[in-house]
């Protein structure tokens, strides 16, 4: 037992770290956030500045990982250079012409003539190609202009000197100054995941742990409640449908219809039936308060827990009826409920000591692996019902496309599965040891 | 391989047929996605051109997208179509209406017209006609279903069956055919997908990467084959999976839907990459079962060819668990899009979709029949395509026990 457990958890940690690296990698994808300025103000050079600084607070000027596979002739310093927007035009423009060196001195003429020359057409003009990504399109831009001079020829430079062969050989670059790195381990500044510090938010400067798990405690309630909830929900149902065996054809068409029901279709009607002014108001539309609360010693709050509640627990329930039943059946097939049944066991002594905790096995080995799905399914019932809970605050992360929140978000998450996984195995392990790993 | 996995198909098929016959929902929900341009279309259906001949504009709108479709105004002799409503399109003088017979304001006098334009299922707050939304949403909702189911089975086969066939011991290669498959996919990954280089580059790279691998694996895999390695393609493939389902659907799901451009095609690839494991899952677990039984050893032991284990003995009984669960998987995948519609971040507000349909109710809680009929219109799909993968379940059952 104790090895089988040893083996699985050695596996489990490269795996957790791939799925870091996974998770790394998503949030990587997307665009670099860029601060929210008015058009105006994107203009001046104030801008550029904040945002420069911001870029360099958060190192995401930085390469994603360790290793990276490049061209030859793609400059390994390339992240030296902070705006993100350049860089991404530098690399553009590399594609097409092939070589670093011309492309980086028609980028640094372009400047000069931007800055330094003369007549204000010529200068609109160089500023106008910094911002062009296609090269095919500066010659027509030039031509259309009529313009002569510096920018011609360091356009025909440009384009005398394309298509350098080290472009085709490719590169493995390492580096240890990288993001990655940065997050895991530190620096001298902060410190990495590994000493405890998850990162400040990118848009609230806040402690991401703090954003994310202040409402943890309601998440937690939700999913320990629905799963106690559902359990015995489960095994009552179970119950009935061993004493009225014709009732099976109703409790499975009940069972399918509500794991076909979309959850917050479920909240929405919920919510226009029960807390609807012109109809029912019973229940409150949203938000939550303290369960024990009260108002005159009466626990009055427990009335926002309700339906929430109820759209957690319906579709787990009927998942676990339907798994209770069809182990029931099997059950019944198998030579020790017959010994048991023609040796004069009472009808309800063979239930609920012997065939009943044979059944629960598999369906409790599914609760526990369900744990991490009723986690992210919080994200849908909580923006429904309002409750400022761990995936409300997922949900708003993710749509921000704060980074930090992500990678946090994908290490909590994978831990969690995995770790419900191993529990969910080694469950099924301890009470039949006869059951073979798959490994 | 390809002939005696069609032959099988039909097979199962033709033995299935008697538990299909029955399906009335599934197949108007078919067939109204395919037709929901005639039923519910503000175009006509036969109108007089101003030549005079007949024209079918409706039907047209079949095969052609709305925006690209005239027809000449005028005329007078016009056939509108049941349900007189375009999906989508916004009336501001009847908004929020509720089902039925409800006081809605006309342009025309006639009896026979009032009769015919009727908001069957009400209205949304915008005034497009919630009838004809669903009867064109079922063409996209049931065909992003079925795309990923299909591609999701597939990879799910591929990689699945690979694992269970033949576990970590007996797909061996030599080192030199491991070292060359490594270097053609790095080869392709870095000049066809990292740098941009043109056309022919890849025509002429890929070719001599075929050509110097065929030589090579003639003239010297041959002599090195008794230095083989066996490939642990279980447990690699294993861990991938474990990988993939460490990471909650949903939240992969709304991570990648930040970055990818919203569209259909985005939806069927980010569904499909949440949807392969569980195919994948099960038909190695169900080889992993398999194996206790030996069958496929003793056929290795008579030296039958791995092709043939494959398809007449290993995917016949992978494909009787498989193709009822991505029956099933079509109605998840529905379900997945439609809360992803919900959530805001699926598939663009202009497209007719039931998830769509149900986001309009998210903001707009007293229109309670905005909500109720594309919700039981997908409760009742899903359940009924739930239905028919457990009835093909227990067909394949029998089929199994009679051979």
């Amino acid at each position: 037992m104790w090895a089988y457990f040893i083996r699985r958890l050695i596996i489990l940690i490269p795996t957790l770290l791939v799925v870091i690296i996974l998770g790394f990698y998503i949030q990587a994808l997307q665009p670099t956030p860029t601060l929210s300025f008015n058009e105006d103000q994107k203009e001046s050079s104030k801008y550029e500045q904040a945002q420069e600084t911001f870029i360099k607070a958060h190192n995401l000027q930085l390469p994603y990982f360790y290793i990276s596979i490049n061209s030859f002739e793609n400059p390994d310093t390339i992240f030296k250079i902070i705006n993100p927007n350049i860089q991404k035009l530098l690399i553009t423009w590399l594609d097409q012409i092939k070589n670093w060196e011309a492309v980086s001195t028609y980028y640094h003429e372009l400047k000069q003539i931007s800055i330094a020359d003369s007549s204000p057409s010529i200068r609109h003009l160089a500023k106008l190609l910094l911002t062009e990504p296609q090269i095919d399109h500066h010659s027509s831009i030039v031509l259309e202009t009529k313009a002569t001079g510096k920018i011609n020829n360091a356009l025909n430079k440009l384009k005398l000197a394309s298509w350098n062969f080290a472009f085709f050989i490719p590169r493995i670059n390492f580096t240890i100054e990288n993001q990655f790195h940065l997050w895991l381990f530190g620096n001298d500044e902060k410190d990495g995941v590994l000493k405890g510090n998850f990162g400040n938010s990118i848009y609230t400067n806040q402690p991401i742990t703090q954003n994310l798990l202040s409402g943890f405690k309601y998440t937690l309630i939700f999913t320990c409640l629905s799963i106690i909830l559902s359990m015995a929900l489960a095994i009552v149902i179970a119950t009935i449908w061993k004493w009225n065996p014709k009732l099976d054809a109703l409790i499975s068409t009940f069972t399918i219809a509500a794991l076909c029901a979309p959850s917050y279709w479920v909240g929405s009607i919920l919510l226009t039936t029960f807390s609807n002014p012109e109809l029912l108001n019973i229940f409150p539309a949203s938000g939550i308060q303290p369960i024990f609360s009260s108002s005159n010693g009466v626990p009055v709050h427990f009335i926002y827990f309700i339906l929430p509640l109820v759209c957690y627990c319906y579709g787990l329930t009927a998942m676990l009826v339907n798994l209770l039943i069809q182990h029931l059946k099997t059950n019944e097939n198998k030579a020790y409920y017959y010994t048991a049944k023609y040796k004069g066991i009472g009808k309800s002594k063979l239930y609920f000591f012997h065939q009943l905790p044979n059944a629960l096995l598999p369906a409790l080995s599914y609760l526990v692996q369900s744990i991490p799905a009723l986690l992210s399914g919080s994200v849908v019932i909580e923006l429904i019902f309002t409750i400022p809970g761990m995936g409300f605050s997922i949900f708003n992360a993710i749509q921000q496309g704060d980074h930090v929140a992500i990678s946090f978000i994908f290490l909590l998450m994978g831990t969690i599965t995995l770790v419900s996984f191993l529990l969910a195995d080694v469950i099924a392990k301890w009470f039949n040891p006869k059951n073979e790993a798959i490994w | 391989m390809v002939i005696e996995t069609a032959l099988y198909l039909n097979d199962r098929i033709n033995n299935a047929l008697p538990y299909i016959k029955n399906q009335y929902w599934l197949k108007a929900v078919l067939l109204i996605s395919i037709l929901s341009p005639i039923l519910a279309n503000d175009l006509p259906l036969v109108t007089t051109t101003k030549e005079g001949t007949l024209t079918f504009p409706a039907v047209k709108n079949i095969w052609i997208p709305r925006q690209q479709i005239t027809y000449n105004e005028t005329s007078t002799f016009k056939i509108s179509c049941a349900i007189p409503y375009a999906p989508l399109k916004s009336n501001l003088e009847n908004t929020n209406l509720p089902p039925l017979f409800s006081n809605q304001t006309y342009h025309t006098n006639s009896m026979y017209i009032n009769f015919f334009k009727v908001h069957w299922l009400g209205t949304t707050k915008n005034g497009s006609d919630v009838l004809s939304n669903l009867l064109h949403g079922t063409r996209v909702s049931l065909w992003i279903g079925i795309m990923v189911s299909l591609i999701s089975s597939f990879i799910g086969l591929v990689i699945g069956l690979g694992a269970g066939f033949y576990k970590d011991k007996y797909f061996k290669l030599s080192w030199l055919q491991v070292f060359l498959i490594l270097f053609s996919i790095f080869i392709f990954w870095f000049y066809c997908l990292r740098l941009t280089v043109s056309v022919y580059f890849h025509l002429f790279i890929a070719t001599t990467i075929c050509y110097a691998h065929t030589l090579l694996h003639r003239n010297l895999a041959k002599k090195n084959s008794r230095k083989r390695i066996s490939i642990p393609i279980h447990f690699l493939a294993t861990r991938v999976i474990e990988i993939f389902t460490a990471i909650p659907k949903l939240i992969l799901i709304l991570t990648l839907s930040l970055f990818i451009t919203k569209g259909t095609i985005a939806v069927i690839t980010i569904l499909s990459i949440s949807y392969w494991p569980l195919i994948a899952n099960l038909s190695r677990n169900l080889l992993d079962q398999l194996g206790q039984e030996n069958y496929l050893q003793s056929g290795r032991l008579l030296y039958l060819p791995n092709l043939i284990l494959l398809s007449k003995h290993a995917l016949p009984m992978v494909a009787a668990v498989v193709l009822p669960m991505s029956i099933t998987l079509i109605g998840f995948a529905i379900l997945s899009e439609a809360s992803l519609s919900y959530l805001g971040m699926g598939l663009a507000s202009d497209t007719p979709t039931w998830g769509v349909l149900l986001q309009e109710s998210r903001s707009n809680f007293s229109a309670w029949w905005v909500a109720v009929f594309p919700g039981l219109v997908i409760m009742y799909t899903v359940y009924r395509l739930y239905r028919l993968g457990q009835q093909m379940t227990n067909v394949d059952k029998l089929f199994l026990h009679d051979k």
